[in-house]
C-alpha cells in the first residue's frame, strides 16, 4: 500500500522532461533515478497493455518485455521526443509483434475483467454501488473489446499514456488528422454503447410498470 | 444528436480524456502486481551492475606523452652513441691510410723491409702528427706484415703510446725527437729503415739497441742482410 501511495504522488509530478532526463541518469548507471522513472510510468503502461490484451497473463509477459526493452536499450537512448512516446511506441510494438506470433495466446491466463472485479474499491462496503460499478466495467469492456483495433489502440493511448494526438500519431504511424479521426469515432461508439446500457433499465422499468 | 453537439462532446473529451467524467471505473485503478515491481527493479538493477567495467589498469593521462618524449630521447641518445663511436673507431685519416698502404704494397715489399713508399711516408707522419698513432700504424702494419702476429702490433703501439707519452713530458726537443722515434717504432718498415740510418750515421750503439728493441717488439719479422747482421753485433 506504501508502494501505491508513493507511486501516486510522484505520478503527480510526472514531467515528461523529467522523464528523459532520468532515463539518461539511469543510462549512466544511477538506479534510483530508474525507480522514480518506474514509478511514473508503470500504471499507465499496464492498463494500456491490460485493457489492449484482456487478460492478466498476456498484459504482464508484455509489461515485462516493455521495460526489458527500455532497460536493455538504455545506452542508446537519445532525448529527441519525450520519454512516453519512446516508451509507449515500444509498447504498440510489442502489442501488435504478440498479436501477429502468437493469436492463440489470447486464450491464456484470467481474463482482465474478472481478475478486476476482485480489486477492492472505495465503495467495497456497497454491495448496489459495487454491482453496478461492475456492471459499468462489463458494459465499457465489452463496447471497447468491440472496437477496431486502430481505434482502440489510438484510444488507449490517448486515455493512458497522456500523450497528445500529434504523438499518439507517431506512434501509430498515421498522420495527426488519421489519429484524431479514429479517436473520435472511438469515443462516439464508447459513448453509445455506455448511453444505451443507461437506456435499457429505464426501458425494462418502462415495460415492467404497466404490467404490474 | 447534431454534428455540433458531437463536435462538443469530443472537444470535452479531449479536455477530460475519459468517457465517464464521474467515477472511475475499477479498470483504472489498475496496477501491475509487486511481484512484477520487483522483476522489472531486479533486472533494471542488474543490467546496471553487469555494465560496470572490470577494474583494469588504466594509465595517467599524462604517461603517454612522457612515453612518447621518453622513447624519442632514448632513440637519439642510442643514434648519438652509435655514431660516435663509430667515427671514433673508424677515422678518416685511418681509411685513407689503409687505402694507400694496400694500394703500394708489392709482394716483394712484403717479404722484405724495403722503404716504404713516398706517398706513404708522408701520410704516415700527418697521421702521427693527429695524435693516435698507435691507432693509425696497426692497420699498416698487419696489412704489409704478413708474419707478425696481431698481438705484436698490440705491444708495438703499446710501446709506441708509452713512448709518445714520454716524448711529450721532456723538453720539446727532446720530446719530438722522442715522438719521431715513437712514430717509427709502431711501423716495422719505418723502424727498420730508422736503423739503417742511425748505422750509416755511425751511431752503431744506438742502432744496436734499436735492433734489439725491434726483435723483442716483432720477434719473427724477416730482416735484410745487412740488418741481419747488425743482428748480432759480435759478427
Amino acid at each position: 500500500m506504501a508502494r501505491c501511495t508513493t507511486t501516486r504522488t510522484v505520478e503527480a509530478v510526472s514531467s515528461d522532461d523529467e522523464d528523459g532526463e532520468l532515463m539518461l541518469r539511469y543510462a549512466r548507471g544511477d538506479m534510483r533515478a530508474f525507480e522514480i522513472l518506474y514509478a511514473r510510468n508503470r500504471s499507465g503502461l499496464y492498463r494500456y497493455l491490460a485493457r489492449h490484451t484482456h487478460h492478466s497473463e498476456i498484459a504482464n509477459d508484455l509489461f515485462q518485455e516493455v521495460w526489458s526493452k527500455v532497460i536493455a536499450s538504455r545506452e542508446r537512448y537519445e532525448p529527441r521526443a519525450k520519454f512516453r512516446t519512446f516508451l509507449y511506441r515500444i509498447a504498440h510494438n510489442c502489442f501488435i509483434d504478440h498479436c501477429r506470433r502468437a493469436p492463440t495466446r489470447s486464450e491464456r491466463g484470467a481474463p482482465v475483467e474478472s481478475w478486476e472485479s476482485t480489486l477492492a474499491g472505495p465503495d467495497h462496503d456497497r454491495p448496489d454501488l459495487r454491482a453496478e460499478q461492475a456492471e459499468l466495467t462489463a458494459c465499457y469492456r465489452a463496447a471497447l473489446a468491440a472496437l477496431p483495433a486502430e481505434q482502440r489502440d489510438v484510444y488507449l493511448l490517448y486515455e493512458e499514456s497522456g500523450l497528445s494526438l500529434e504523438e499518439i500519431a507517431t506512434i501509430s504511424a498515421v498522420g495527426p488528422e488519421t489519429a484524431k479521426s479514429r479517436l473520435r469515432y472511438a469515443v462516439a461508439k464508447l459513448r453509445a454503447a455506455l448511453a444505451a446500457r443507461e437506456q435499457t433499465p429505464r426501458d425494462a422499468a418502462a415495460i415492467e410498470e404497466p404490467g404490474t | 444528436m447534431s454534428g455540433t453537439g458531437h463536435e462538443d462532446d469530443f472537444e470535452a473529451y479531449l479536455r477530460q480524456r475519459s468517457v465517464l467524467p464521474g467515477r472511475p471505473l475499477s479498470s483504472q485503478r489498475l496496477e501491475p502486481p509487486s511481484d512484477l515491481d520487483d522483476l522489472v527493479l531486479k533486472k533494471a538493477r542488474q543490467a546496471i551492475h553487469a555494465r560496470e567495467p572490470l577494474p583494469l589498469y588504466r594509465a595517467p593521462r599524462w604517461a603517454v606523452p612522457v612515453a612518447l618524449v621518453a622513447t624519442v630521447l632514448l632513440t637519439l641518445s642510442i643514434l648519438l652513441n652509435v655514431s660516435l663511436t663509430t667515427r671514433r673507431q673508424i677515422p678518416p685519416a685511418v681509411s685513407a691510410q689503409t687505402r694507400s698502404s694496400a694500394s703500394t704494397s708489392k709482394p716483394e715489399a712484403l717479404q722484405s723491409v724495403a722503404p716504404p713508399s713516398a706517398e706513404s711516408a708522408p701520410a704516415n707522419g700527418a697521421s702521427a702528427d693527429a695524435g693516435s698513432p698507435a691507432a693509425t700504424y696497426a692497420p699498416s702494419a698487419v696489412t704489409t706484415a704478413p708474419e707478425p702476429a696481431p698481438r705484436a702490433n698490440d705491444v708495438a703501439a703499446e710501446a709506441a703510446r708509452q713512448s709518445a707519452a714520454a716524448a711529450l713530458s721532456a723538453a720539446p726537443e727532446a720530446s719530438r725527437r722522442a715522438a719521431a722515434a715513437a712514430k717509427s717504432r709502431a711501423d716495422p718498415q719505418t723502424w727498420l729503415r730508422r736503423i739503417e740510418s742511425l748505422r750509416k750515421q755511425g751511431r752503431t750503439a744506438e742502432a744496436d739497441a734499436e735492433l734489439r728493441r725491434f726483435r723483442q717488439v716483432f720477434p719473427g719479422y724477416p730482416l735484410k742482410a745487412p740488418a741481419a747482421d747488425a743482428r748480432d753485433p759480435a759478427k
